[in-house]
């Protein structure tokens, strides 16, 4: 069993790229990975026209897709869109810091109350090198005042192991380990038990990831198998065995 | 004559007192015509002009909210024709409905426009960057971009953007913050690239600028965002009175390189 935590579908207006349903499915079919979480492209300011392809991809696979509603904080309209997406079967929320609220906003910390009363895990998303422009200290301050919100941070943060050392409702994804390395090293201060795998397609490969996986002289079998797909049927209670 | 050529301006309401007081690093973004206006006239010299575009629509909610800002500036430069040049701030993000916005907004009669590519996590070489430039250079107008050290807003990468364009003049602003040097070596090969001087880091880049590459594309520019900020534009200024540059040189980056460009794209002074 394999589930990958990173992967967008719909339009992305900054590469100018359109990504189906079908062109995950065929990937993961080819990579063995049985179940993806996937939302829209934050490159793309419409989130709910987005979010709508997302929720058409789940209906249509709802086996193999989880999925997660990329959220806006600015809109005034947020917490209404979140009770709904809800409703539809969405299973968590993304944000991104290129929607321009900063995690110690007022307008942020809403979105995340309401988050936490409708148990949606948070995707502290972003796909970008330059995310060391985020302050980390508000950043960890409302980690620390959400402590049951669960959060799933982009391993690209600045710092991402340290930060999820420091709080134990935060997971990371293995999208940016360049090496396997690089993943071996987060084992000791966060536990192979907060790692998801996270490949971040269509950018990244799914492929590419599981063998990262694979081939890692520092993971037992058993550890692999909390990245591969464990770890992350605990977090959405997907109840597989 | 003195040009402001980097102004934002919002009509947003301050936030609330309970909100400024009990919530950490809360900002009011207000900073109105009028209160900008007291500034220049503050100023020592007097600042007889400056180019103003809106602030919110850097990473707009909505098509609507970056139309809002748009409206502001049009209609501020309606009110105060003498002392303000209109910029439209279009969120490139938005595709088509950005583009459809950047042509609202000059056929009301903004000549320039001010993208930031920073704040929606778009590299400036990017195909949807590279769109909305080919109708800014079907337009004729001017765009100024920000620059900063990051690879969405790096001088080499906008310098990208601009080499694409050749007969686009772009201003990158803040010349560079701290990578002022990339600036000079992308301007020196691309004659079509501005600086203005706001949040440059290392004032003394300026005058390698003009030594290096040239005395007729360097512009005076303060990048006043909010009304609270009780220094500027008066700080930006000093920065470049600093220099003492000779009496020709100082006139020239303090607003006659910035008439000539304005004049250039079709801006009446």
């Amino acid at each position: 069993m394999k589930i990958d935590v990173h992967n967008h579908i719909g339009y992305d207006p900054a590469n100018d790229e359109t990504r189906s349903e079908e062109d995950l499915v065929n990937e993961m079919k080819s990579a063995g990975v049985d179940i993806c979480v996937i939302f829209p492209f934050p490159s793309n300011p419409d989130v709910i026209e987005q979010n709508e392809i997302i929720k058409r991809a789940h209906k249509a696979n709802p086996d193999k897709f989880i999925a997660f509603a990329l959220v806006n904080p600015k809109l005034s309209e947020t917490p209404e869109l979140l009770y709904e997406y809800k409703r539809q079967g969405f299973k968590g929320i993304v944000t991104d810091p290129r929607f321009g609220v900063d995690h110690g906003e007022k307008q942020f910390h809403e979105t995340m109350e309401c988050a936490y009363m409708l148990d949606m895990p948070v995707w502290l998303h972003s796909d970008d090198k330059e995310t060391i422009m985020v302050p980390i200290a508000p950043m960890e301050a409302m980690m620390n005042k959400y402590p049951q919100i669960r959060f799933i941070m982009s391993s690209v943060y600045y710092d991402a192991s340290g930060i999820a050392s420091r709080h134990r409702n935060v997971y990371i994804d293995t999208a940016v380990f360049e090496l396997g390395q690089d993943l071996a090293k987060a084992l000791q201060p966060v536990g192979a038990h907060r790692i998801l795998m996270g490949s971040h397609t269509p950018y990244g490969m799914l492929r590419r990831e599981v063998d990262m996986i694979n081939i890692s002289g520092e993971l037992s079998e058993y550890q692999k198998s909390l990245i591969f797909w464990r770890n992350a049927n605990k977090l959405f209670d997907l109840g597989l065995v | 004559m003195i040009i402001d050529m980097h102004v934002h301006l919002s009509k947003e309401l301050p936030v609330s007192e309970w909100l400024s007081t009990q919530w950490p690093n809360t900002q009011s973004c207000e900073h109105t015509a009028e209160q900008f206006l007291k500034k220049m006239d503050a100023s020592k010299p007097k600042i007889d002009k400056a180019v103003i575009f809106g602030f919110r629509a850097l990473a707009s909610e909505s098509p609507e909210a970056m139309r809002k800002d748009n409206d502001y500036i049009i209609e501020t430069v309606k009110k105060y024709p003498d002392r303000y040049i209109g910029a439209s701030l279009i969120d490139p993000s938005w595709g088509d409905k950005s583009i459809e916005e950047l042509k609202r907004a000059t056929r009301a009669g903004l000549r320039v426009v001010k993208v930031k590519f920073t704040s929606v996590h778009y590299p400036a070489n990017c195909k949807g960057a590279i769109k909305l430039f080919r109708e800014i250079d079907d337009l004729g107008i001017l765009p100024v971009c920000h620059t900063d050290w990051t690879h969405w807003c790096h001088p080499s990468v906008l310098g990208n953007l601009a080499e694409r364009f050749p007969d686009t003049k772009l201003v990158m602003q803040h010349f560079g913050i701290s990578q002022s040097l990339d600036v000079i070596t992308v301007a020196k090969r691309l004659s079509n690239v501005y600086a203005d001087t706001s949040a440059v880091i290392h004032p003394r880049n300026i005058l390698r600028f003009l030594e290096e590459v040239s005395k007729d594309r360097m512009l005076y520019a303060s990048d006043t965002i909010r009304a609270t900020e009780r220094f500027q534009p008066q700080e930006e200024l000093n920065r470049v009175l600093c220099l003492d540059l000779p009496k020709q040189i100082e006139e020239k980056v303090l607003g006659l390189n910035a008439i000539a460009l304005l004049r250039s794209v079709g801006v009446e002074l």
